[in-house]
């Protein structure tokens, strides 16, 4: 999708890249798409047992049966449209100019990747402060693609992180936090910025990597984490969104932040001030 | 016949599990590797084997599917005659097959791709209609011919889409 978007822009540019150096990129394209297959196998394999059950149903004449057929592949494929719906919001390319609320980004986010964080038994903890000091509903202004493309591929990598088999379950969690932070650099965050940090208590990354980890075809799975979408396309994304990315060390795990410039969310104005407890709300 | 189905995703199990009794299989089910060890544990009758290569979702993050396989043939009477059907999920067929000539003697009968339950509805009911009918071939085999004879009617059983895809 994104990489896609990059491979045709290579492709039409007078200049193509070598294949060597496009290898790292068509395998995190096929650890993407094997994403996508495993997230929809399941609805599709229920669906096909369902409809297989409910023919052999009718032919039996058993009516009470094709009944209970039917309604569990009702339900199937309300499963798989949930499924689509959501990798649907996150494949739109256009180059949009949008103001988007982070939160919205986030669930979309969620969407996708909570059964995967089920099945490693994860507990997802999103912490988005848009009840916030500054009175700022969290939002940004540009791609929502990319905006969701970077956040994803950094909760996918806490996901995997604490999936590791020596974490205990109680430190099983990831923790998505947002804040809004007032403007330090007026020209590159005019309204302040938004804040994305993504934490995990995972094994962390070795000291000795550190510097290297948003390289381009750097590989951290020997060093105890698999990365295996892509930190420099994160990188890359947060960039073409005026934004930045970076690695807190923590204690156990692993913390990155996505920075992104800081819009004026309508619903901002929308907001009313709130007598009995002196701040604006919603 | 009895058929076992292994997969810690509790819908499909279900649906597997209400399908198969519905034609009148003899249906168990185990959501995790650990269970189904347990509950197999001195089986001897015949059976044909559902197995998932990711168990995950039941806190068993450090074993595949393949290791059960493996236990399968080993404690199972029928042992490499056992017919074993894998259902593979986020998982590239050519994987298998390189892990299938790295164990030879642990793979299993067949592979059958979770979608392909959706995309070819009589691939399942086929497969265990013709184990069905092979069960009574192998017992005779096992009660009247040698071993090596029996090894052989074996290689009868290689999985139908074997031949779809080439091993270097």
């Amino acid at each position: 999708m994104f990489m896609i978007y990059e491979k045709v822009k290579y492709l039409e540019g007078d200049e193509c890249l070598p294949i060597s150096q496009n290898a790292e990129q068509w395998k995190e394209l096929a650890t993407l798409f094997e994403d996508v297959i495993h997230e929809l196998n399941q609805p599709v394999a229920n669906i096909g047992i369902d409809a297989s059950d409910a023919i052999y149903c009718l032919d039996k004449g058993d009516v009470e049966g094709l009944r209970e057929s039917l309604d569990s592949l009702r339900l199937a494929v309300q499963d798989l449209g949930e499924r689509i719906g959501a990798y649907k919001a996150l494949t739109q390319r256009s180059r949009s100019e949008e103001t988007i609320r982070v939160r919205d980004i986030v669930d979309d986010v969620e969407k996708v990747l909570r059964r995967r964080a089920d099945k490693a038994k994860v507990k997802l903890d999103i912490q988005l402060s848009d009840d916030n000091q500054f009175n700022r509903v969290l939002s940004v202004k540009g791609d929502p693609f990319l905006f969701r493309m970077a956040i994803r591929n950094l909760v996918h990598n806490a996901i995997e992180a604490s999936n590791d088999p020596s974490i205990p379950p109680d430190r099983r969690h990831v923790i998505i936090r947002g804040i809004h932070s007032p403007s330090e650099d007026s020209q590159t965050f005019p309204h302040g910025s938004v804040l994305i940090y993504v934490r995990d208590e995972g094994p962390g990354i070795p000291p000795k990597i550190r510097k290297r980890i948003f390289e381009r075809g750097f590989t951290t799975k020997q060093g105890g984490r698999g990365l295996g979408l892509g930190l420099s396309l994160v990188q890359s994304v947060a960039e073409s969104c005026g934004g930045k990315v970076g690695m807190r060390d923590v204690n156990p795990g692993a913390e990155f932040w996505l920075q992104f410039p800081a819009a004026r969310h309508r619903e901002n104005h929308e907001r009313r001030y709130d007598n009995e407890g002196g701040r604006y709300r919603r | 016949m009895k058929v076992v189905v292994i997969d810690d995703e509790e819908s499909l199990t279900e649906r597997l599990r209400r399908s198969l009794t519905r034609k009148e299989h003899e249906v168990e089910v185990f959501y995790s590797l650990k269970d189904a060890r347990e509950g197999l544990e001195g089986t001897e009758e015949p059976m044909v084997v559902l197995l998932d290569h990711d168990f995950g979702g039941a806190g068993e993050q450090d074993q595949k599917g393949y290791d059960l396989c493996g236990w399968l043939r080993e404690t199972h009477p029928f042992g490499l005659l056992l017919p074993i059907i894998y259902l593979t999920g986020r998982e590239l067929p050519d994987r298998f097959l390189q892990q299938q000539r790295r164990d030879p003697f642990v793979h299993p009968t067949a592979y059958l791709s979770k979608d392909q339950l959706a995309s070819e509805q009589d691939l399942l009911p086929n497969l265990l209609k013709r184990y069905e009918g092979q069960f009574e071939r192998i017992r005779e085999l096992f009660e009247k011919q040698s071993a090596q004879q029996a090894l052989i009617a074996f290689r009868d059983m290689e999985p139908e889409d074997f031949d779809t895809y080439e091993v270097e």
